[in-house]
């Protein structure tokens, strides 16, 4: 009973509390006898609040008996990545240098989820202060991928991926500075959407880089992406950034066909690097989406591609050096060696070169829309070109080639972030290893409507999404 | 196009901003800067003398479909 309920989607938990087929205390019940489990050899979870959670569950489903729905999410228990701050509740960001004061506020996707009924029983593994991506933390330890403990689970939101991937949480929040949701959604098997910038409120989330930073959920499902963002997205007074841009209804837009869509495969850039085995699995997805009635057409991506990469790399390293300068200055000894070291580039980057950075960023969204854009619907793109690295070798001192592996990681993920665009990430194939391939759908800004339905579409064709890890 | 930072500029740069660094740091940091700095170049150089940051939230806005 309780291996049914954790195996199920978010959308299909939600259903069934909804139809009274089970109680939200009978889902915690699972979900946290599942986290037990898998906790142990995962190490994906930073804090499981049981008696609270518990509290929250029987409060559910007495609302429920007395006819009070809250909303989409009634009664679901949910654990998010610990950067979402919530009031009288300390945040360690996956750091020594914050978590022992309660914050102040609430973040306003805590407050949505909240409102649509959900109930947080945890807070979950991430990389020191989102800075980092392959889930290694020297904090806490590092987090390890439920297909196989002995690689990486991507980062920064590395619990996210890993409990989700685990069947110890239906979903979670993760953020998406740099590849943050999409490299632990692709490399843990699951589904993980960047939003646009701005899509989603950050009022409450911890910044890494205020001009890069997006909110964004991981899932079992573009269908669980779809309906948690109906839920996030959305103008906030809170967050200046947040777009005004109306909300579709994402759930009901999964509908509508993709016969006809265009999709473009990249003829550059992203094909740098690429493994035969993980670009055969790519291929295999192009044909399951031509299958689909959809359009392959390749495009000629910008040719300042690569300048575009750094240009990402440089207002990443300098937002965030300045949000970390006070205390680089006076605790450096509670950040470890290498998020320290990150941080420190950032100090040395010349400030002309930051504005530089902001202002190319317009310029190259317009003429990579001209390139892709007016061409196709969607980019279709790998997300990281290798096979999933492991612990060791992704570790200080582990590889020779360490340092290329881990550029390897970002090179697909980060110019997406630095054009403010959505991007779904979902599993699309498997190695003979048994680890996950996973493959992104670009959008347009703002049309996560038209990559979740894509996405959505891809999903019922396949069933890539479906397998378990046995953890 | 070649770029040069400095051991010696990355040292003075960060000590100006009072960060106390390992001693292999500024390394390090020059050999990155270098790299990223030399990669960017021709792009930002390309820049018109008018553009500006805040084009690209007017840009996104735009694109949208």
């Amino acid at each position: 009973m309780a291996a049914d309920i954790t195996g199920l989607t978010l959308t299909e938990v939600a259903a069934r509390i909804r139809t009274r087929e089970v109680s939200s205390t009978e889902v915690l019940d699972a979900v946290l006898a599942r986290a037990k489990a898998v906790h142990p050899k995962l190490n994906c979870f930073l804090r499981i609040d049981e008696e609270l959670a518990r509290a929250a569950a029987k409060l559910a489903d007495a609302d429920f008996a007395r006819g009070h729905l809250r909303g989409p999410l009634h009664g679901v228990p949910l654990a998010h990545k610990d950067m979402y701050y919530r009031a009288g509740v300390p945040s360690s960001c996956g750091s020594r240098v914050k978590g022992k004061e309660p914050e102040k506020n609430t973040a306003t996707a805590l407050k949505r989820l909240d409102a649509a009924g959900a109930i947080q029983f945890g807070v979950l593994h991430m990389a020191e202060f989102a800075y980092g991506p392959t889930g290694h933390n020297y904090h806490d330890g590092h987090c390890r991928n439920p297909w196989n403990t002995a690689h990486v689970t991507g980062g920064s939101s590395s619990g996210s991926g890993s409990s989700v991937a685990a069947r110890a949480g239906f979903a979670a929040l993760g953020s998406d500075t740099g590849g943050s949701v999409r490299l632990p959604a692709a490399i843990c098997g699951i589904t993980g959407l960047k939003v646009s910038y701005g899509r989603v409120s950050r009022a409450g989330a911890m910044p890494l880089s205020h001009s890069m930073d997006t909110v964004g959920p991981l899932t079992r499902s573009a269908q669980d992406c779809a309906l948690l963002l109906g839920v996030l997205a959305g103008a906030d007074p809170a967050d200046p950034t947040a777009a005004i841009e109306p909300v579709p209804d994402y759930l009901a837009r999964l509908a509508a066909p993709v016969k006809g869509m265009r999709v473009g495969i990249p003829m550059s850039y992203f094909t740098d690097d690429m493994d035969p085995s993980v670009g055969a699995a790519l291929t295999e997805s192009l044909k399951a989406l031509e299958s689909l009635g959809c359009e392959i057409v390749p495009v000629t991506l910008p040719a300042e591609m690569a300048a575009i990469d750094v240009a990402g790399t440089h207002v990443i390293a300098a937002e965030a050096a300045a949000y970390h300068g006070n205390w680089l200055r006076t605790r450096p000894q509670d950040y470890s060696p290498q998020v320290r070291a990150r941080l420190e580039r950032g100090l040395a980057l010349p400030a002309t070169r930051y504005i530089d950075a902001l202002r190319l960023r317009g310029h190259a969204l317009a003429e990579f829309s001209k390139a892709v854009f007016a061409k196709v619907d969607v980019l279709h793109a790998p997300c990281i070109p290798i096979p999933t690295p492991t612990i060791a070798e992704t570790d200080v001192g582990g590889s020779p080639s360490m340092d290329r592996t881990l550029a390897l990681m970002t090179k697909f993920m980060r110019p997406v972030n630095y054009l403010g665009l959505p991007s779904l990430a979902l599993p699309c194939g498997f190695l003979a290893s048994g680890l996950p391939v996973g493959m992104q759908l670009v959008g347009r800004p703002y049309a996560e409507d038209v990559i979740l339905r894509l996405g959505h579409a891809f999903q019922q064709a396949t069933d890539w999404h479906k397998r378990e890890p046995k953890v | 196009m070649t770029v040069k930072v400095s051991e010696a500029y990355v040292s003075e740069v960060l000590a100006i901003q009072g960060a106390a660094v390992a001693p292999e740091a500024p390394k390090a940091i020059s050999a990155a800067l270098s790299a990223q700095l030399a990669a960017a170049a021709p792009a930002y150089a390309a820049l018109p003398f008018e553009a500006e940051p805040g084009t690209f939230l007017a840009v996104l806005a735009k694109e949208q479909p």
